[in-house]
């Protein structure tokens, strides 16, 4: 209908017209709300495949128990080694996939917001290599933190590290009146300074600390307890409802700075805040599971395909997605070779470079 | 009606607007603002939105706009950007609900009635369930258009509007902000490049020079070859063509044999 046609219609008054615009005026509404229906069955669509995946992951191994003998050890954690495979091993494993995909997921989504950048993920801001970097300390030179137990030095100082680079590009973006180009540069710039560091440490460092820490690079879910699990858990319970607060801005954002800023949005202020957000769950991650690669730039690319660009809906597509690959990886990583148990990091990076090989050739093209 | 006095924009040390004082802009009137590259329009524009850091006083129907909250402003001061809106993967729905619910707390029901509304006005009801990234620049324009609309301003502030569309497009947004310029009886000040189109569709223009007012006025009142080779540089004729409509034909630059 052309814009005269409306105006004839509003303006004579003429009942057929009225009726017209009026069915058009509905359809574009139900259409509406049905395009928001969908999505959410789509939302639960996700969490029923990661419930599913869960179930699997927790089922498959190389212990080969079978679901009797996996319910009697869920039901009876201290009934000998199935119940510490089963509590210390298989829960702990799955469950820390799941949180950590959740983190990466949105940590990714947000990120390729606030950059403008399809190709952004928590790496391009060096927080992983920090993190290897402050692990490395405790892996190869023993840097001890007073008061801190053994079994938490490595995570502790490879979240410290990587919470402390987010601070300095914050406080260089700053600086810089937040230029996104300004922010991916200087994140390059640490990713490169911290992968030296890093190569510096396994250069002096002894045969058994190089092996660690090599094995720390690769990311493993191996290194998951309940410990562990639960401050990720919080991390992520207490970050995530800031995430999706700030939903609609950040959508208004994807329209353009200007844009947003002439919506009323105090984009430099949200921009710092997602930085923020983006630090603290990505530093939980790496910290705990050691180096995760793609997962960050993979989960938010299949949300946007299924759900759009509308943040509510988004930035939960990411965080199931990640859930989703990083629950699917924790399967393979079991199951690829029998009685191996792969890194995961290894298995996501195998996965993610195809993906990310498809995502810039059709850029390209 | 949009008063402004004394308004001027530094980036750095380096004075952008020098103190620029206006005639009052009337409501339901489209004023063009036209000048070289460079000689602060769009800094103008953004100055005005709030964007930048403005000293000077700005009165939209009464109201002090620099001594609003940058949400309160930014519901009066509706700004279109210079870029198109992006191809992101919205529907074009969801791209003016966002505008009607950024900064305000709208409902979702209110925010769809509206933003269908405002679309089917601009005559682009047809492109609500359409992704931006399958549209043409001149739809995502409109698109533009209607996020800006779609706020319910009091003013409507245009930075070129019509660059990278084609020339059917730059007369059809043209009179579209015409046509709701006057029907919502707002005021609209839009920065073009092209003379002929300001002259034939704006009611007023505002002719800037290194960052100075050097004319204001009705679009014939104030349109001469000595405003626009003190403006512009070039030698100019102002004809009127049998169907009534002035053209501006540009012989050359001053000062250049042809």
């Amino acid at each position: 209908m052309s814009s005269n046609e409306v105006k004839k219609a509003l303006g004579d008054g003429s009942s057929e017209e009225m009726t017209r615009l009026a069915t058009r005026l509905t359809g574009i509404q139900t259409a509406y709300v049905q395009l928001t229906r969908h999505r959410v069955a789509l939302l639960s669509v996700l969490a029923g495949l990661i419930l599913l995946s869960l179930l699997l992951d927790f089922s498959l191994g190389p212990a080969g128990l079978g679901p009797r003998a996996l319910v009697h050890a869920l039901l009876n954690p201290s009934s000998g080694t199935n119940g510490v495979i089963v509590w210390h091993i298989r829960l702990p494993y799955a469950l820390m996939a799941i949180l950590v995909g959740c983190a990466l997921g949105i940590a990714g989504g947000e990120m390729q917001t606030v950059l403008d950048n399809p190709l952004a993920s928590p790496y391009t801001l060096g927080v992983s290599a920090a993190a290897a970097f402050g692990a490395s300390l405790a892996i190869v030179l023993h840097w001890h933190i007073p008061y801190v137990p053994e079994t938490w030095m490595v995570p502790l100082e490879a979240f410290l590290f990587a919470v402390g680079s987010a601070c300095l590009l914050e406080v260089v973006a700053r600086a810089r009146g937040h230029s996104t180009t300004m922010v991916v540069l200087f994140g390059i710039a640490l990713v490169f300074t911290f992968h030296a560091f890093v190569a510096l440490m396994q250069f002096i460092a002894d045969e058994d600390a190089l092996q660690d820490l090599v094995f720390w690079t690769m990311g493993s879910l191996t290194r998951a307890d309940w410990g562990k699990i639960s401050v990720m858990a919080v991390g992520c319970a207490v970050v995530l409802p800031f995430c999706f607060r700030a939903a609609p801005a950040l959508t208004a954002l994807r329209l353009g700075e200007d844009r947003a800023a002439s919506y009323g949005v105090d984009v430099k202020h949200l921009r710092m805040m997602s930085l923020l957000r983006i630090s603290v769950l990505s530093a939980l991650a790496v910290s705990f599971v050691g180096t995760i690669g793609f997962v960050g730039l993979v989960a938010p690319h299949i949300a946007r395909r299924l759900l759009g660009e509308d943040h509510r809906f988004y930035l939960p597509g990411s965080a199931l997605c990640g859930c989703l690959i990083m629950s699917l990886a924790s399967i393979a990583a079991k199951n690829i070779m029998p009685g191996v148990v792969i890194p995961v990091g290894i298995v996501t990076s195998l996965v993610g470079i195809p993906f990310f090989l498809a995502v810039v050739l059709r850029k390209g093209a | 009606m949009l008063e402004i006095e004394s308004l001027c924009v530094h980036y750095g040390r380096r004075e952008v607007l020098h103190r620029m004082t206006l005639a009052p802009m009337q409501a339901g009137r489209v004023t063009a603002l036209l000048g070289p590259n460079g000689s602060g329009k769009s800094t103008f524009m953004r100055g005005i939105a709030g964007l930048v850091r403005a000293e000077g006083r700005i009165r939209l129907g009464g109201k002090d706009l620099s001594s609003l909250a940058v949400g309160e402003r930014s519901r009066l001061a509706a700004y279109l950007p210079q870029s198109l809106p992006p191809t992101v993967h919205l529907q074009v729905i969801e791209a003016v609900m966002v505008a009607r619910r950024a900064g305000e707390a709208v409902s979702a029901e209110c925010a769809l009635r509206d933003s269908t509304d405002v679309l089917e006005e601009l005559g682009i009801g047809h492109l609500a369930l359409r992704y931006m990234d399958e549209l043409s620049g001149g739809q995502r324009q409109m698109v533009g258009l209607a996020q800006a609309l779609v706020r319910r301003p009091a003013m409507l502030l245009l930075d070129e509007p019509l660059s990278a569309l084609d020339l059917r497009y730059q007369f059809a947004v043209m009179d579209v902000v015409r046509r709701e310029t006057r029907k919502r009886n707002i005021v609209t000040l839009l920065v073009v490049h092209d003379l002929n189109i300001a002259l034939q569709r704006a009611d007023d223009v505002v002719y800037m020079r290194n960052g100075r007012l050097v004319a204001q006025g009705s679009v014939m009142g104030v349109t001469t070859p000595e405003v626009l080779g003190d403006v512009y540089g070039v030698e100019t004729r102002l004809e009127v063509c049998p169907r009534g409509l002035p053209h501006v034909l540009v012989d050359g630059i001053i000062g250049e044999d042809a």
